[in-house]
């Protein structure tokens, strides 16, 4: 089982931006992660590609066209003459301008599309971009430290060959920006496990919010109070998960790994252990779905590194030493130079057995109610390449009455390729390979 | 007036208490029924009198035995512990409020409470095929709600607080309440006490409460699938950097000892060994067509160009690095306006190895010296990326701050709005510069 293709997407100059002064988001965690897994020496089990450059048009796929030439034009030295828009995009304090803005965006933006479109064709298994995952932005301006969403725009290419998208988040803060780019829809299930209460940001993601319209039950969330730990997270990721997977069917996967969730998070404040994080990335893993990882929040630089090294050793099956190897940055995991450090637990689990009892049932609850929608597309979806017309003029009647199942019969099921069958036509990778 | 419509109506129903224990224990896991929910439905939602029953026997999340014997409790309390409990101190409370009036109010408060939840929940439950229309009744729904709440909840909440900044005294006791509240909302904290603060700014609450939905949000999600046809619309842009299925780990193993042992001879005195040229060994590689021999003679030509990034500063640019950090602080763009010879990105790059070298220290010492009234500043700067000391419990921790408690409605809203007010350094540092300016100020004021 562990010989899944892994492609590995990173852009050497990612990591060469930076914030401003004081801004908790530090672009360089993503050269400390590449550094960290090259020295332990993954780079035997993955293709590593230098990904495509997003372009405006690919941004536009979902988001406005003003606000992507707002980015575009926009510098730190021609601020001013932009300061009305400032306020319109939602740029600011949150979301600074910096030198570089839109190349930054196009970098991450482009290397959660190549993920994509490498799942689509079939290329590999498992994407990993961890400089992507900026599931604040939303159409029209920027959020919480994301400008462009590469999520919802990976995802529209992934709806290209797959009837259904699962996207997962484990970020402590609620995935807002992609639940509501697919609030309406069914296509896309968002589920999204987070801290929720006391004006914790983004201040969405309440477990009543279901989706709307054909979307409706299509949006699943999870909200947390501070504190929660490995065991608990597990106890309520994995039922749900699995609950989701029997009932949803996805075809794909895109999992928001952000790193904010860890136990000493400068923003964030729940007790996950690198373990327990890799844990739920594990979990994914092994549902055996073509998967998109990407990266997202993440405020302490040395666990966001830990995390997310730990987890690209995972998704390619291959142990590492606890012990951080010698690489350029080595210093900055001092005193310890340990990949799995001591959990301090500063905040005690404010989630109760009882409360995840409820919510696991409350979204059990919500998600039967999905396999009793009429979902348009666990029916066969034909692609727009066939030439559709041509094709149904072909009488029934001319059909060989002897022949079970004729070459036209067969021609005509079109199906998904990626569709799960239980019988020959399976294509769920299980003992197959 | 809706007040004592709603006072009467409980007094009313205060005997039903043990028929609500009843109903409750029939259901022990109530929190959405949705076949119950949507039986809720047909009923007439206009007329609130007779939801308002069903709604009392609407399933409490709460342990019920808990709820009864808190409200005994307080029934056989002195009025004055009463008083100290609800943050009350005896100066503004009104002469005429009894023991049974306050159990009265809380309990109003309690069923509003329920009872928005439970219009929220309806709400969402109901046809929502039009977004628009939805989120149109429920602000209406909203308003509605606000007017019957800031009688009592918001007012009482408001007054809370102010007394709270008043005396730390008070503000112990408040902390009392505050548990009490919690004890009641703790299912709800989110949806009352957001109802509480309507009144502060509702177009606000509007934004971020309720989950937009029109054009000008949702992503454009096309029916059906297509294909990329024979071509890959980007093919031609990524780069593959290195492939590790084409030749054997040992082969690898042994070119990449290869290219290290010419690496050394060709610049003995380099320090950067190790995995930025291996990287390169490997795209070379790959660029070679997986031929170990082609890749180790273009290697011993040195044809490879070196790294652009990682060559070396001088001491000239070092130092106007130094310099431009010093004025303009971690304004990498600034920076690059005294270190013309290297781009933002260089300057990124290299400041984060500058910042664990010895230079870094010397820096810090020299600008100690410099500008004495910075050190806390540079404390917290140069703390930023490794914080592995960082002790939460010295800071304000806001995801654990009530809302009665230090926070105010609006920095709160703020908070929601910005993720980065949720930086605990953020507000140190702010505090810090405050206390330095009060110090200043008062200085000056001396002198």
């Amino acid at each position: 089982m562990s010989n899944k293709r892994v492609f590995y997407f990173y852009n050497p100059d990612v990591g060469n931006f930076h914030y401003g002064p004081a801004h908790p988001m530090k672009p360089h965690r993503l050269s400390v992660i590449h550094s960290l897994v090259l020295n332990y020496g993954l780079y035997n089990k993955m293709k590593i590609y230098r990904p495509y450059r997003a372009s405006a048009h690919d941004m536009c796929r979902f988001h406005h066209d003003e606000y992507i030439e707002f980015l575009q034009r926009v510098t730190p030295q021609n601020l001013t003459t932009y300061s009305k828009y400032l306020n319109h995009f939602n740029v600011g304090e949150d979301c600074p301008v910096f030198e570089g803005l839109y190349d930054f965006c196009s970098m991450y933006t482009g290397a959660s599309l190549d993920g994509a479109m490498k799942l689509n064709k079939n290329c590999c298994d498992i994407a990993i971009n961890w400089s992507g995952g900026l599931h604040h932005a939303k159409k029209f301006e920027a959020s919480g430290f994301c400008y462009v969403n590469d999520i919802v725009i990976a995802i529209l290419e992934l709806l290209k060959y797959h009837p259904r998208v699962l996207y997962i988040d484990i970020d402590v803060h609620h995935g807002d920006g992609v639940q509501e780019a697919f609030y309406l829809t069914d296509r896309v299930m968002t589920v999204s496990f987070h801290k929720y209460g006391n004006w914790f940001f983004p201040g969405t993601g309440d477990m009543y919010e279901i989706g709307a319209d054909v979307g409706r039950y299509y949006s699943v969330n999870v909200p947390l109070k501070e504190g929660i730990d490995d065991f608990s997270y597990s106890q309520v990721f994995k039922p749900v998960i699995q609950h989701v997977m029997d009932l949803y069917q996805p075809t794909a996967i895109v999992l928001q790994c952000g790193a904010d969730s860890l136990n000493g998070d400068r923003l964030g404040c729940f007790n996950l252990s690198t373990k327990g994080h890799g844990e739920c990335v594990k979990f994914i893993k092994d549902l055996n779905v073509p998967l998109l990882t990407v990266g997202g929040g993440g405020y302490t630089l040395r666990n966001v590194a830990r995390c997310w090294t730990y987890e690209t050793s995972l998704l390619i099956d291959e142990e590492i030493s606890n012990t951080i190897p010698e690489h350029e940055y080595r210093d900055y995991f001092a005193p310890d130079f340990l990949l799995h450090p001591e959990v301090v637990t500063r905040q005690e689990n404010a989630n109760s057995k009882q409360y995840l009892e409820l919510i696991v049932k409350h979204t059990y609850d919500n998600l039967k109610m999905v396999q009793h929608s009429p979902s348009v597309q666990i029916q066969n979806v034909p692609g727009d390449a066939l030439p559709t017309e041509e094709f149904n003029a072909i009488a029934l009647d001319e059909v060989d009455p002897d022949v079970r199942q004729s070459q036209v019969e067969l021609d005509r099921r079109v199906d998904a390729p990626n569709e799960f069958y239980q019988d020959d036509k399976d294509q769920d990778f299980d003992e197959t390979r | 007036m809706a007040d004592d419509e709603v006072v009467s109506k409980l007094e009313e129903s205060q005997p039903i208490n043990g028929n609500i224990d009843t109903i409750e224990d029939d259901e022990s896991l109530p929190v959405d029924d949705l076949s119950k929910d949507k039986d809720y439905e047909q009923v007439d939602e206009a007329d609130d009198e007779t939801t308002m029953e069903e709604e009392e026997a609407l399933p409490e999340l709460e342990d019920p035995l808990r709820e009864i014997r808190f409200l005994e409790e307080e029934s056989n309390m002195p009025i004055h512990e009463l008083m100290v409990m609800y943050g009350y101190s005896k100066n503004t409370i009104p002469e005429t409020s009894t023991k049974k009036k306050k159990k009265k109010k809380k309990k109003k408060k309690k069923s509003s409470s329920k009872k928005s939840k439970d219009k929220k929940r309806k709400k969402k439950l109901s046809t929502s095929s039009d977004g628009v229309a939805e989120k149109k009744s429920k602000s209406s729904d909203r308003r509605r709600l606000v007017e019957e709440n800031t009688g009592d909840s918001s007012t009482k909440m408001s007054e809370e607080t102010s007394k709270e900044n008043e005396s730390v005294k008070d503000g112990k006791e408040c902390d009392e309440a505050s548990k009490l509240l919690d004890l009641y909302m703790a299912e709800l904290d989110q949806v009352q006490s957001e109802d509480e603060d309507e009144d502060y700014k509702p177009h606000w609450e509007l934004h971020w409460k309720s989950v937009n939905v029109g054009v000008d949000f949702q992503a454009l999600v096309t029916d059906g699938l297509s294909t990329y046809g024979d071509v890959m619309p980007y093919e031609n842009n990524d780069e593959l950097l290195w492939d590790p299925n084409v030749l054997g780990e040992d082969l690898i193993e042994d070119y990449l000892t290869k290219i290290q042992q010419i690496t050394k001879a060709l610049k003995p005195k380099s320090k950067v060994v190790g995995i930025r040229d291996n990287e390169k060994a490997l795209y070379l590689l790959v660029q070679c067509g997986h031929d170990v021999a082609e890749a180790l003679r273009r290697m011993s030509l040195n044809v490879v160009p070196l790294e652009k990034s990682l060559s070396v500063w001088s001491e000239d640019e070092t130092l106007k690095f130094e310099m431009g950090l010093l004025l303009s602080g971690k304004n990498f763009h600034a920076i690059q306006k005294e270190v013309k010879t290297r781009s933002v990105a260089e300057l990124v790059h290299f400041y984060y190895f500058w910042k664990k070298s010895d230079r870094h220290d010397q820096f810090e010492r020299k600008q100690v010296s410099m500008r004495p009234e910075m050190k806390q500043w540079q404390h917290w700067e140069s703390e930023e990326d490794q914080d592995s000391d960082f002790d939460t419990s010295m800071f304000p921790d806001n995801s654990h701050d009530d809302s009665e408690d230090s926070l105010n409605a609006a920095e709160n809203k703020a908070q929601m709005k910005c993720l980065i007010y949720a930086d605990r350094k953020r507000q140190v540092r702010k505090k810090a510069t405050n206390n330095a300016c009060s110090n200043t100020n008062t200085s000056t004021n001396t002198n």
